[in-house]
């Protein structure tokens, strides 16, 4: 019985060393989606303007460009697959150690809210587990929208279960400093999609639907619109360029955008809306219906950059 | 395949079918009352198996058209424990067995849970033994068993499900795919198969093991064969074993004459192709390891070769030669087998085919490289089994013995592959 013991032990002591294993080579990435998830959880920033948003944000707004052309120091906190309830959590996150910046640009996606649709989970969510000790806000805010975030916290079993080679590989990326395609371009947060990723959608059919945000989608923007008064950060609501055949098949979008609006009057936030623009017409800049290409997000973020620094020369 | 409260029905009945024929076969003394009962087993074993599993099969072979295909479902293990009942009676009638009068007892002779869905085919003289003994509850019964299953998940989690990931996408969409990645993606299968099962069967061993129960052993390390005959001694030998006592000495065995021997072999391997499956893909595997068994006995014969034991050469002639066999046993059709064949057998192969295949990211060369080396580890952990390597180093069996295993252990949790994937011969 007491051999059973020491089995068990070992076997457990060895579980959590092996996973921290990988964890700290995650947390030795230099560039890529680890990287930014490093600066976002666990480093102290001081940036002037940050970005927050979806895989969107994270694709369409070069902080080169930006940068560039606002003189600010901007960082791009975009995060492929975010709803607007991790968006809460990556300016949430961020503010814990870092110090506030003077604009929040919040991206937001109306096209993804199809009606009565929830996901239970968050996407890719093990990319979040090598931060779970270091971040209590990110811990729990998790863990509210998905339970077994206390199983994937305190049981390296459950947790190595759900990291599947992609996860595996980025810790071995971290120790052995390669890059891969995504990264190799990466710049302050910003991704840009490869050419490799473009997709043929020039006869894509678009079933029209409506956009129902829920109630939650809601209360986030309220509580962003009260963490940003907080820290005195001056909210900016963008909403980014998709594809002109993807936003005329989503009707309903009016009451939600309203709110939006009302809001960023009330507040004199900076609101605009980039869905109508002229380059949502071109096919050319697009890698799929939902993302810019990275001509097309090198446009973009020139056009938002100039519009930003217009209104806030104001 | 599914499974439905309802079919457990199908596992009442031929409990209570055969426990009721043995004991009607054991009380007559006349013959032909006999191998009356006898015949109501078989027939009523083999009816079901036959409806559920091969109606929709002869009905598209019919009228070449599944538009009236029954809606039928095939009740899981339904192949293994009808043999298994099967044989029951069988040997009653032989009179190699007697009769079990206790009904409980039977049931759980048929229904062990361990090995009901996928075997092994146990024998009723081996488990039912087992079964009357009382048990009491080891730590080294339990250590082994746990060591057996470790094994086992290891096997099915980490190699077979790891290498479904590349053998499904190329199978599943092989007319683009080249030659050279179909003939990986068959390797990859063959292996695939084989820690599919042996896993299972080792997590079932294991888990009788636990309980002081020994199941029938099932698998001798098979891919460590140098021949197609040396094969079949050691794979899923519960079956195999199973189509020589009940299908192949009732033909007349090997004494009878060469051409009537050469029929027997190629029926049993016929009925085994059939046995996994309704699909010309199964009777194809079938027929091609039947006869490449007759020419491998004459061959030997002819040269008089009389050496056994492992040969380089022979092992490659016997991985090349499942490769291409297992190919048909995975192709979904007939037609996509001779597509499958063609490419294969054009024998135009190059990296660049393969790379171009997978367009190679540095990711996918690094899953590949684990595969590889995940392979390679198996056939080392078979060798040293096969050849008994270290079991008597004390130092081995009291450290290394047990670090393994811990080792063995977290890995499925590393490299295992979770995403619920059932076990092949679960459809079986």
């Amino acid at each position: 019985m007491r051999k059973l013991i020491v089995y068990i032990t070992l076997i457990i002591v060895l579980g959590f060393a092996v996973r921290e294993f990988f964890y700290f080579g995650t947390k030795q990435n230099q560039a890529g989606e680890y990287n930014k998830l490093n600066t976002l959880f666990l480093k102290e920033n001081n940036y002037d303007l940050i970005i927050v948003g979806s895989s969107r944000a994270e694709s369409h707004f070069n902080t080169f460009i930006i940068d560039s052309v606002t003189n600010l120091n901007s960082y791009n906190l975009g995060l492929e697959g975010a709803e607007m309830e991790l968006m809460r959590t990556q300016l949430e996150s961020y503010l814990l150690n870092s110090k506030p910046p003077k604009y929040v640009v919040l991206n937001i996606d109306y096209h993804i809210f199809y009606e009565g649709e929830k996901e239970d989970t968050i996407y890719r969510f093990p990319r979040f587990f090598p931060y779970l000790f270091y971040n209590n806000l990110l811990y729990n805010n998790l863990k509210k929208i998905d339970k077994r975030f206390f199983y994937f916290k305190w049981n390296p079993f459950y947790s190595l279960a759900h990291m599947d080679d992609k996860y595996i590989y980025a810790g071995l990326k971290g120790y052995m400093g390669i890059t891969n395609k995504l990264d190799e371009k990466y710049y302050k947060g910003f991704t840009p999609i490869p050419d490799e990723f473009q997709r043929d959608f020039s006869k894509e059919k678009y079933t029209s639907y409506k956009s129902s945000p829920p109630a939650s989608v809601y209360s986030c923007i309220k509580s962003i619109v009260h963490i940003c008064k907080k820290v005195n950060s001056k909210l900016i609501f963008v909403i980014s360029p998709i594809y002109y055949k993807r936003v005329n098949s989503i009707t309903g979008e009016e009451m939600f955008m309203a709110y939006i609006k009302s809001i960023a009057r009330k507040n004199s936030y900076i609101y605009k809306d980039y869905s109508t623009h002229s380059l949502c017409f071109n096919a050319s800049l697009f890698s799929d219906p939902n993302h810019l290409n990275e001509k097309g997000s090198t446009v973009f973020s020139l056009i938002f950059a100039q519009d930003l620094y217009k209104e806030l020369s104001k | 395949m599914s499974w439905n409260p309802t079919y457990a029905f199908l596992l009442v009945v031929p409990i209570c079918v055969d426990y009721y024929c043995a004991l009607q076969i054991s009380r007559q003394l006349n013959k032909t009352k006999r191998r009356l009962w006898l015949s109501a087993s078989i027939f009523i074993g083999l009816g079901m198996l036959f409806f559920y599993k091969y109606t929709n099969f002869l009905i598209g072979s019919i009228f070449s058209t599944k538009e009236f295909s029954l809606d039928i479902i095939l009740p899981v293990g339904i192949s293994f424990y009808t043999f298994q009942s099967m044989s029951y009676t069988i040997d009653v009638y032989r009179g190699v067995v007697h009769p079990e009068k206790n009904i409980a007892r039977f049931a759980l002779f048929i229904s062990f849970f361990p090995q009901l869905v996928a075997g092994p085919i146990e024998r009723f003289n081996h488990l039912m033994p087992q079964i009357y003994a009382k048990h009491k509850l080891h730590i080294q019964n339990v250590l082994s068993g746990l060591r057996i299953m470790v094994w086992g998940f290891f096997k099915k989690i980490v190699i077979a499900d790891r290498l479904t990931l590349y053998v499904d996408p190329v199978f599943n969409n092989n007319p683009e795919y080249s030659g050279i990645s179909l003939l990986i993606a068959g390797f990859f299968f063959l292996i695939q198969l084989y820690c599919d099962f042996s896993g299972y069967y080792d997590i079932a061993c294991g888990t009788a093991r636990l309980f002081g129960y020994n199941l029938i052993e099932n698998w001798k390390r098979p891919l460590l064969s140098s021949s197609v005959i040396e094969f079949w001694r050691r794979w899923h030998i519960s079956l195999t074993s199973w189509f020589k006592d009940y299908v192949y000495i009732p033909l007349g065995g090997n004494r009878v004459s060469k051409v009537k021997w050469v029929l027997n072999i190629l029926i049993v391997f016929i009925i085994s192709g059939i046995w996994h499956g309704a699909n010309w893909t199964f009777l194809i595997w079938g027929m091609m390891h039947g006869i490449v068994f007759i020419l491998e006995y004459f061959t030997k014969k002819v040269l008089k070769i009389t050496a056994s034991g492992f040969s380089i050469f022979g092992w490659i002639y016997l991985l090349a030669f499942e490769t291409i066999a297992f190919i048909a046993f995975r192709s979904s059709g007939v037609h996509d087998l001779y597509n499958i064949y063609s490419k294969i057998f054009s024998f135009q192969y190059s990296i660049e085919n393969f790379i171009s295949d997978f367009q190679m990211s540095r990711f996918f060369i690094f899953s590949f490289i684990i595969n590889v080396a995940l392979i390679a580890f198996l056939f080392f952990k078979e060798l040293k089994d096969e050849n008994s390597w270290l079991v008597d180093n004390p130092s081995y069996k009291k450290i290394w013995r047990p670090l393994f295993y811990i080792g063995l252990f977290i890995s499925i949790f590393v490299l295992g592959e979770f995403n619920l994937k059932e076990f092949i011969y679960f459809q079986f």
